[in-house]
């Protein structure tokens, strides 16, 4: 599913911010990706996101080694994973539903379909009365759940989610987070940015843990065997 | 985009962008159409000219009325005698008065002026043997000399050409700003718009298709600055017609109405609009290239 051989990534001339990561991740695993702020948490999502490329090292990405892939072989790719930014970045001008709607819109699925499977996720994480709020009207949980539906509207193999708790009360968090576990459930693979150790040890998922831009732990182990 | 369907791309920067190409088509149109009515009315005088000599008989020194008139007739016999010539008039005093008015008064007594006579002739085709007949006529009468119209008509043609050049550089530079202004607002859109652009990027949009969000605005910004600047167009040439009707200046006011005219400010909108369409496509492919 994915892995990473000695990767390393810099932006522009800059510094390497990540230094030989190596992982696997077999399709339908759960991680929690852990480091403090810093750490390079959101520059590895970014290469698992297909944002940016590595300065050094494979990647290989649903058997696909990213070095060997044109442009134009990218987008298929990118619509196979689903993405909750930390920031949201939902488009202010959209509705809620036109925002869920906008992977499906881009992959050409038809309206009535659309229609239909945009309102029955945005009911399924309690949205369903705000299918036309706007993103400004919306308080931060709120916000975070468009997000997560836009990044699970097409049932994407791979989910990542970049401190996808960081807006939201605990209650809110957990239930964000049995959610990402129903998604995992049904065959996705799901790595969750956060420094959330609470949240990590309450769903003992195993942890890949970046300190300074090395991956130093990425194991399952002990109680922290309960994702595959 | 499909009915109901909104936007991706917002549009915060081209909102000038309408009233910018409709002034450009405006210019162009005028320009485009001195372009074309200069061509008219130069087709149109050289028309008028072909199948036409004129014989000018100089005046000899102290030469009688009668003896002028004698060699008027001997020019008629050897030019009705030359195969190729349909008819040959010589031009009347008033027909000569007339010509000169303009410029020495209606009053002028021509007949106390050393003026040569003039004889119009109408030719079968345009393949006649002027330099013969010149031979002939110089040869048998005195004083007498063949004007083909040549020399005029090839500097007024030249001069003609060169103003058409001027309007139709014109009209390309005018084209070539409206793809600079399309794709300063297209990047201007496009660095307003950066996160949107990234997102629809993640969420695997193809260059393709987050191009067309670009081109969608550019061809309906285009589309309305171009029909109001060829309406603008319109109403100028109309109102230029009217007053070249009025200044009786025919060739050039009827080149200004004729439908090369009408189908090029038809066009227009058009063209700025597949042109506006073509540079923000361009545009957007060139900055999406530089991302992953």
């Amino acid at each position: 599913m994915i892995r990473f051989e000695n990767v390393g990534m810099r932006y522009g001339a800059g510094p390497e911010v990540l230094r030989d990561i190596s992982f696997d991740l077999p399709q339908g695993s759960f991680r929690f990706l852990t480091g403090s702020s810093g750490a390079g948490k959101s520059s590895l999502l970014r290469l698992m996101y297909l944002a940016h490329s590595p300065s050094r090292g494979l990647i290989n990405l649903f058997d696909k080694d990213l070095a060997t892939l044109s442009r134009r072989e990218l987008p298929p790719l990118r619509r196979k994973i689903g993405v909750v930014f930390q920031d949201f970045r939902l488009l202010e001008h959209l509705s809620a539903f036109d925002n869920v709607a906008l992977p499906l819109r881009v992959a050409g699925a038809g309206e009535s379909v659309i229609r239909k499977h945009v309102t029955e996720l945005l009911v399924w994480v309690g949205l369903g009365d705000h299918l036309k709020a706007k993103p400004a009207t919306l308080s931060g949980g709120q916000k975070q759940r468009v997000a997560i539906a836009r990044a699970v509207i097409t049932r994407p193999s791979l989910l990542l989610a970049d401190e996808p708790t960081g807006n939201v009360d605990d209650a809110i968090a957990v239930r964000l987070l049995y959610l990402f576990e129903e998604l995992n459930r049904m065959g996705a693979t799901v790595v969750i940015a956060t420094h959330n150790m609470p949240l990590i040890e309450r769903f003992g998922h195993p942890v890949m843990r970046l300190v300074h831009g090395e991956l130093t732990d990425n194991a399952p182990r002990g109680s922290r065997t309960k994702g595959r | 985009m499909k009915r109901g369907v909104p936007g991706v791309i917002g549009d915060p920067v081209g909102r000038f962008l309408p009233w910018i190409v409709a002034f450009l088509v405006y210019i162009a149109t005028l320009a485009l159409t001195g372009a074309l009515a200069i061509q008219a009315a130069a087709d149109s005088w050289r028309a008028g000219l072909s199948g036409t000599l004129t014989v000018e008989l100089s005046p000899l020194v102290d030469e009688s009325p009668d003896g002028m008139q004698l060699r008027l007739d001997q020019a008629l016999n050897v030019i009705r005698g030359t195969a190729g010539v349909r008819s040959a008039e010589v031009l009347s005093s008033e027909a000569v008065q007339a010509l000169l008015a303009p410029w020495l008064g209606p009053s002028l007594d021509i007949a106390a002026l050393p003026l040569p006579r003039l004889i119009d002739i109408r030719l079968e085709s345009d393949d006649f043997d002027t330099l013969a007949l010149d031979s002939r006529l110089r040869a048998f009468i005195q004083g007498a000399r063949v004007d083909d119209h040549a020399v005029w008509r090839d500097r007024l043609v030249r001069a003609m050409r060169g103003l058409q050049a001027i309007g139709l550089l014109v009209v390309g530079i005018l084209l070539a700003t409206a793809v600079v202004m399309v794709v300063f607002a297209t990047r201007g859109s496009l660095a307003a718009q950066k996160d949107v652009v990234e997102l629809l990027h993640l969420i695997g949009a193809t260059d393709s298709y987050i191009a067309g969000q670009f081109q969608r605005h550019a061809l309906r910004h285009a589309l309305v600055g171009g029909g109001i600047g060829a309406l603008a167009g319109a109403l100028t040439i109309l109102l230029l017609g009217l007053i070249a009707a009025k200044l009786e200046v025919a060739p050039l006011g009827g080149g200004l109405i004729d439908w090369p005219v009408w189908t090029a400010l038809l066009l227009s909108p058009v063209a700025a609009g597949v042109l506006a369409l073509w540079a923000a496509r361009r545009t957007v492919l060139a900055a999406l290239a530089r991302m992953m």
